[in-house]
């Protein structure tokens, strides 16, 4: 690609030494060597067909034949190609070649082609191509232009330009600035063919700060000299004077005679319009001889007319007969009809103020003549124009024919375009393949989030496992402490107040007591008996001795019946499969947590009849407590009964249980809990 | 009337000094010996034959109740009077079912202590408050079990002929806690199949049909 490149800056290189090469046919042979030089040493066929195309252009003012070649050879290699861009170049230079011949219709229909494969290229990857592309597109529209004005479609020839000028100010071609200028003197000379100098002096105005941008001298007289004009049309007369003054040092530091012919032409232009026919005179003088030096022949006649016309309007008479004799000479010898026209006319005024009314007559017959002829010409005019427009028919079908190329070329491209598919096709498995791979990758990228969250949920669940160790180390220990604190009120303190109350039984029978002391004695005994039941209570309630020396069955047991002793509420035990003793620890818990719920049935749900069951089914086992109570609402869980919960919550989750409550608001409660005992964790007590 | 040898049995000193105190005043009773294990025991009782043995419960390694159970087994003459700190039923229910005679407190009076001696070494129960505790519990065994409400709900569902999944969808509970109910169930009625659990639902009134 970057070869390419390079190439494509070398060529434009060439394209550019062609473009200088105008000016001097040395310098032109030296564009047209190098770039033969170039075509047979470039393997690129692309760039082959460009240089093609160059040599088309620099062939096409001095070898016709030579530059049609040289299109013939490029469109040879571009049949067998679909390069937009060359395809552009190609016809735009073939446009050129038949607006040189004169064939305008033709031109404009091969620009239109090129404009197509401009756009075309326009959207080439390569930026360079397409920012050429859309430049290339510019100047080939303003070309249209030019193809239309010399068919006198000027309001057609205006859209052209005004369009090229539209896209030359979008490019960023360095080249730019110059077409943009000469798009406006195009618009502005189209303008004053139509006589809309208005519009002509906004063009040229516009022309102006490219001129001075892009600093030639001629150009900016030329600039200056055509506002100029445009003001004196315009009848501005002020603004008129101040730009030929503007355009005056140019045009004496040029001293070129066209320039000269032009700006004294339009200056004497001025003063005649304003009717100052002496003041006139010698800028014509100096216009007519400028015309005289580089053969402009028409224009010399004319202002050599012109002043006649102004001798005529100062009644000099003599001079007058004198400069349109000169001019009419000039016509006759090279018939410029309407010029002829003009000068009759003049004539027969001249003789009719001369009073020679046989010449006057005699220049008004010749001027009616050659009215006649102008309109018979015209009618010419009229005939060829039938017949060009024939022709353009004829030119039509070489376009036709031209486009049937192009559908060789595409059926050529077809088989191309197979070629294309199976590429396109390995493209696609490639993408394919890509894209597999790419959901591979994503697919083990979800499967490595995925495997995070696990462990992000393993590690949640492994602190959960620690805040229910926290939670089981609190329980445990708790009932550890219990249960030592109880064993040692029984055995401790117990045995001390059992001793006591013994001995002091014994010493009762042995002692002679007055009646009052006896007293005091028998209420110190009672006062003993009811410390040993006040500790027996807090031992119990603290740890059950039953259940730490008999089980879960005995223990529960003792509890209900001694609730039901009061005779208050009923509580009944169903059990079984309870004969084997669980681990203590379990025992205690599930102990702990019957306690917590018929605690809560009693104190909390009014309860009058609470049934406990615990069943258990080999490694099954399960608790009900039901009770008759008020029952209550999930939402609405008292805080005092919540904590009870909480804590039978804890428990069941340290047995890793499943605790289920059924409550319904005047119904009762039914606490349900599931567990098994082959658990691990349970087990991992158990041994 | 020969006094009334009695071998005391406690690991607690001041138990055994103030009990000893107490039954040396007590005539026709001698405390032949303290001992605070029941390894202690036995072997005192191979060398001594005792009438009565005071057992305490609450004995370290082996308890009070197995020392019972021992020494009825071994010494056919030896009668055991148990005595605790506690009063659980459940206790005088295992040390009555090991072959004591009676159950005291060790709060228990003087007058009390005597009155128990005397009546277990006639190899009379000795009928206190305690004892009668465990009376009324056997009245209250009745044969139709107690059903809970959920359990009752299965029942019902069981007996109208749906399975275990439709019954945990009604329900919304897991499968496992239905067959839970229904081996609770079948527990209960102590029968092997549903069959017969319907049959037994049916019988006692359970269910509606």
């Amino acid at each position: 690609m970057k070869i390419r490149k390079a190439l494509f800056v070398s060529c434009f290189a060439a394209l550019m030494l062609g473009g200088l090469a105008t000016n001097t046919c040395y310098a032109q042979q030296k564009a047209i060597d190098s770039l033969q030089l170039f075509i047979k040493t470039t393997k690129s066929d692309s760039l082959r067909t460009l240089a093609y195309v160059e040599l088309t252009y620099n062939y096409l003012i001095q070898d016709t034949i030579k530059s049609k070649q040289n299109l013939w050879l490029a469109r040879q290699i571009l049949v067998n190609h679909n390069w937009d861009y060359n395809w552009g170049r190609l016809l735009e230079i073939m446009s050129q070649y038949w607006h040189h011949l004169g064939k305008y219709d033709v031109a404009l229909l091969t620009s239109d082609s090129s404009i197509r494969f401009y756009q075309k290229a326009e959207n080439s990857v390569d930026k360079n191509v397409a920012k050429d592309a859309a430049f290339r597109k510019a100047v080939v529209t303003a070309d249209k232009g030019g193809s239309y004005n010399m068919t006198n479609r000027t309001e057609e020839a205006i859209t052209a330009f005004l369009e090229g000028l539209h896209l030359y100010e979008e490019s960023d071609n360095p080249e730019a600035d110059a077409e943009i200028a000469a798009c406006c003197v195009n618009i502005a000379t189209c303008y004053v063919s139509i006589h809309q100098f208005e519009k002509a002096m906004e063009y040229d105005l516009k022309a102006v700060p490219y001129f001075l941008k892009l600093g030639g001298e001629e150009d900016i007289a030329w600039a200056y000299i055509s506002l100029a004009s445009d003001f004196t049309r315009l009848e501005k007369f002020d603004s008129a004077v101040a730009y030929f003054n503007k355009a005056e040092p140019y045009v004496q530091k040029l001293n070129k005679v066209g320039v000269n012919l032009e700006f004294y032409g339009r200056k004497g232009q001025l003063y005649w319009s304003r009717g100052k026919w002496r003041e006139t005179i010698p800028y014509y003088t100096i216009a007519y001889e400028s015309a005289h030096q580089i053969h402009v022949l028409v224009s010399e006649a004319g202002y050599i007319r012109a002043v006649a016309d102004c001798y005529y309007n100062l009644d000099d008479l003599i001079n007058a007969e004198a400069f349109a004799l000169r001019s009419l000479d000039i016509d006759e010898k090279n018939n410029f009809s309407k010029e002829k026209r003009m000068v009759y006319n003049l004539l027969s005024l001249i003789y009719d103020k001369k009073k020679d009314y046989e010449k006057a007559y005699q220049y008004s017959k010749n001027y009616v003549t050659q009215n006649r002829l102008i309109n018979e010409e015209e009618q010419k005019q009229l005939v060829a124009e039938l017949d060009r427009k024939y022709l353009k028919a004829e030119q039509e079908k070489e376009i036709v024919q031209l486009q049937k190329d192009k559908e060789i070329q595409q059926l050529s491209l077809h088989q191309r375009s197979l070629m294309n598919y199976v590429l396109i096709g390995s493209v696609i498995g490639l993408i394919l393949l890509g894209t597999l791979i790419y959901r591979n990758f994503r697919n083990r990228q979800s499967l490595s989030s995925q495997q995070a969250e696990l462990q992000a949920q393993k590690i949640s669940e492994l602190e959960k496992d620690k805040q229910l160790v926290a939670v089981d180390s609190i329980l445990q220990g708790q009932e550890e402490e219990r249960s030592r604190m109880a064993k040692d009120l029984h055995d401790g303190l117990g045995g001390m107040l059992s001793g006591v109350k013994l001995s002091m039984g014994a010493m009762k029978g042995n002692m002679i007591l007055s009646e009052y002391n006896n007293t005091l004695f028998n209420t110190a005994l009672e006062q003993l008996d009811q410390s040993i039941i006040e500790m027996r209570r807090v031992a119990h309630s603290m740890m059950p001795e039953a259940l730490v020396r008999l089980g879960l069955q005995q223990a529960v047991q003792d509890y209900c019946e001694k609730l039901t002793q009061a005779k208050q509420f009923q509580v009944k035990l169903q059990s079984h499969g309870l004969e084997q003793r669980l681990h203590e620890t379990v025992e205690i818990v599930i102990y702990r947590i019957v306690q917590e719920l018929v605690n809560n049935a009693i104190k909390h749900a009014d309860a009058t009849i609470v049934l406990v069951q615990i069943m258990r089914h080999n490694d099954n086992l399960n608790i009900t407590i039901e009770d008759n109570g008020k029952g209550f609402d999930h939402q609405s869980v008292s805080s005092f009964a919540g904590q009870g919960l909480k804590n039978v919550q804890d428990r069941v989750n340290y047995l890793k249980g499943q605790l289920d409550i059924q409550s319904i608001p005047g119904k009762g409660t039914s606490v349900h809990i599931e567990l098994s005992l082959r658990n691990e964790h349970n087990k991992s007590i158990n041994s | 009337m020969s006094t009334i040898k009695v071998l005391i049995v406690d690991d607690h000193p001041m138990v055994l000094a103030g009990l000893n105190a107490l039954l040396s005043g007590v005539s026709g009773v001698e405390v032949m010996g303290t001992t605070a294990n029941a390894y202690e025991a036995i072997a005192h009782l191979k060398v001594n034959l005792a009438d009565v043995v005071i057992v305490d419960i609450n004995l370290p390694e082996v308890s009070g109740i197995e020392l019972t159970a021992k020494i009825k087994s071994e010494f056919k003459t030896v009668q055991v009077l148990a005595m605790s700190t506690f009063k659980e039923r459940s206790y005088v229910s295992k040390m009555i079912q090991s072959g004591a005679l009676g159950y005291l407190a060790k709060s228990a009076s003087r007058e009390e202590i005597e009155a128990a001696i005397i009546s277990v070494s006639r190899g009379i129960l000795y009928q206190n408050d305690e004892l009668r505790m465990l009376d009324g519990s056997v009245e209250a065994h009745s044969f139709i079990p107690i059903v809970s409400r959920r359990e009752l709900e299965v029942l019902q569902l069981i007996v109208d002929g749906l399975t275990n999944p439709q019954i945990a969808e009604k329900l919304f509970i897991s499968l496992h806690t239905v067959d839970s109910h229904r081996k609770n169930l079948l527990a209960k009625f102590s029968v092997s199949n549903t069959a017969s659990l319907i049959r037994m639902a049916i019988k006692h009134n359970l269910v509606e049909m």
